[in-house]
């Protein structure tokens, strides 16, 4: 089953039947075996111990499609769910009587994790990726998926000028290319993409030098992913979850 | 005018006063101090030698920022100035909010190191800076990488101890080691996150190197974990802080010796 097939709306229903389902549970059937289990030790230890075990695989064959199998799926799923549970559990201290105070690091780094995983987890049947080479003066709007077929853009990209600066041994410095995108000229540079629409930026990626005539093509590379703001929303969370752990070090756990 | 040829006079006094301190810090501490107003002296001595090799650091940077009418952020010695000037301000910080008396002998070593290079080998000033790590995302990234890195690596040498001798607070100060190593991971993890969005277009990517990234933080989680749960005996808990800090070495160094380096995009710094 290809993953376009759970595409926005399917992926956001699910995510939100997912979570739906997660906060339900914790509500109302606290006791059962499936909660106590999601929150035992063994739980909280397997999940991360699976995790290793899939990026270790990845990491030690290079193999990156293994993240993108049927059972990392299904491990990422059992790690969300895992961490969803002890998120519920854990925001807030229990004292014997009365309302426990709210445990600020614990909450940012667990739901920022949670947040940023869930968007690349959910996400991912959103993003795409194309490419395509740009000769000076000529519109386009053909691109070219990772798996080599075309599509055809929304809007039309033209190359107007591109310099390249040179270090003295050869090595380029910097380069940068002046665009049309629609006619609005646009200056794209490594490093700084241009936001063409909501979650949809391109990017410089390269360019050739034509040696017959010394001119040059830019290859752009156009990543759609309108899952990122969440993404950035988990990952400043996870860092100030971090500055607080420095700043708290082990004394400020809580069992 | 600062230029480069001036720096040996601020390297070596920037770290002969940072040694200074560290000796200063050297003092037997609470109840096994002799004479607590010595005591006392010698760890103010300390924080005060200390702050002074970092102004000696932050007035040679200033300067040369001025002179050169641009921050002093592109080539790779500069980069190193700035190295070895976190490297001085986290032991200072780390020594006044914990008191940790070996912190300032770490961090002078790894400061010199940095700044010996940069006396030893003026010829790398000016190495080129390709495209890509020409950002304000790379001083940050490889600060906190390096910063954490010497954190988690006393962690290493503690774990090794605690593997044959068992000592009450072996796991307590490992664990002080480990939590603010793996705050600066994290941000290091994370802010290559974000920079390689704004480079590559995507947060994650599976390359070699950030995998091991994951694997070694996915690996110090467990630590914490475990010891947050009360789980695992103390050699255990010692295996795992041998087998995170091994996956470091791999994410640092060890990743350009396998196969799959082709096709990694961080392969510039080989």
């Amino acid at each position: 089953m290809s993953v376009t097939f759970f595409a926005y709306p399917l992926n956001l229903i699910l995510a939100l039947l997912w979570a739906a389902g997660v906060v339900s549970m914790w509500r109302n059937c606290r006791r059962s075996r499936f909660v106590s289990f999601m929150l035992s030790k063994s739980a909280t230890v397997s999940s991360i111990a699976l995790f290793i075990a899939f990026s270790l695989a990845t990491g030690i064959t290079g193999r990156r499609e293994i993240m993108s199998s049927w059972p990392a799926v299904a491990m990422m799923l059992y790690f969300l769910t895992v961490l969803f549970f002890v998120l519920l559990r854990g925001w807030r201290t229990r004292p014997s009587s009365g309302r426990g105070k709210i445990r600020w690091r614990f909450i940012l780094n667990h739901a920022g994790l949670l947040i940023a995983l869930s968007s690349a987890f959910w996400g991912a049947p959103d993003s795409s990726e194309y490419r395509m080479q740009l000769n000076a003066d000529v519109p386009a709007r053909e691109a070219f998926r990772m798996d080599g077929s075309q599509t055809c853009l929304s809007y039309e990209l033209e190359l107007k000028e591109f310099t390249v600066d040179t270090y003295e041994n050869g090595m380029p410095s910097m380069y940068e290319a002046d665009v049309l995108i629609d006619g609005k000229p646009v200056n794209l540079r490594v490093n700084q993409p241009y936001a063409v629409s909501f979650g949809e930026d391109i990017y410089l990626s390269g360019y050739h030098m034509k040696e017959d005539d010394g001119t040059f093509s830019c290859v752009l590379q156009i990543v759609r992913e309108p899952w990122k703001y969440i993404a950035l929303a988990g990952i400043l969370l996870m860092i100030a979850g971090a500055l607080l752990l420095f700043i708290q070090g082990p004394a400020g756990k809580r069992e | 005018m600062f230029t480069w040829d001036i720096f040996i006079w601020f390297g070596a006094a920037s770290v002969l006063t940072s040694a200074a301190a560290a000796v200063m810090a050297m003092t037997p501490d609470g109840r096994r101090c002799p004479s607590p107003a010595r005591c006392r002296f010698r760890h103010n001595s300390a924080i005060t030698l200390s702050f002074l090799s970092l102004i000696i650091m932050a007035v040679f940077i200033a300067g040369l920022w001025l002179s050169l009418e641009r921050p002093p952020l592109k080539t790779m010695g500069e980069t190193r100035l700035w190295y070895s000037f976190f490297a001085l301000a986290a032991g200072l910080f780390t020594y006044v909010r914990w008191k940790f008396k070996w912190i300032l002998s770490f961090s002078t070593v790894l400061a010199t190191v940095f700044i010996l290079i940069n006396i030893l080998r003026p010829e790398i000033h000016d190495q080129t800076l390709m495209p890509a790590l020409q950002s304000p995302w790379f001083i940050p990234h490889v600060t906190v990488y390096m910063f954490s890195y010497s954190f988690l690596g006393c962690a290493f040498l503690l774990a090794l101890v605690g593997l044959f001798k068992h000592k009450a607070d072996v796991m307590p100060a490992a664990d002080t080691l480990i939590y603010i190593g793996m705050a600066f991971l994290t941000v290091g993890m994370l802010s290559g996150a974000l920079w390689a969005k704004e480079a590559w277009g995507h947060y994650w990517n599976w390359d070699p190197k950030e995998t091991w990234a994951l694997v070694t933080w996915l690996s110090y989680m467990m630590y914490i974990h475990l010891r947050l749960l009360g789980k695992g005996s103390q050699r255990a808990l010692c295996l795992v802080i041998i087998f995170s800090f091994l996956c470091l070495q791999m994410c640092w160094w060890g990743v350009n010796y396998l196969p799959t380096a082709q096709d990694s995009i961080h392969v510039y710094n080989r």
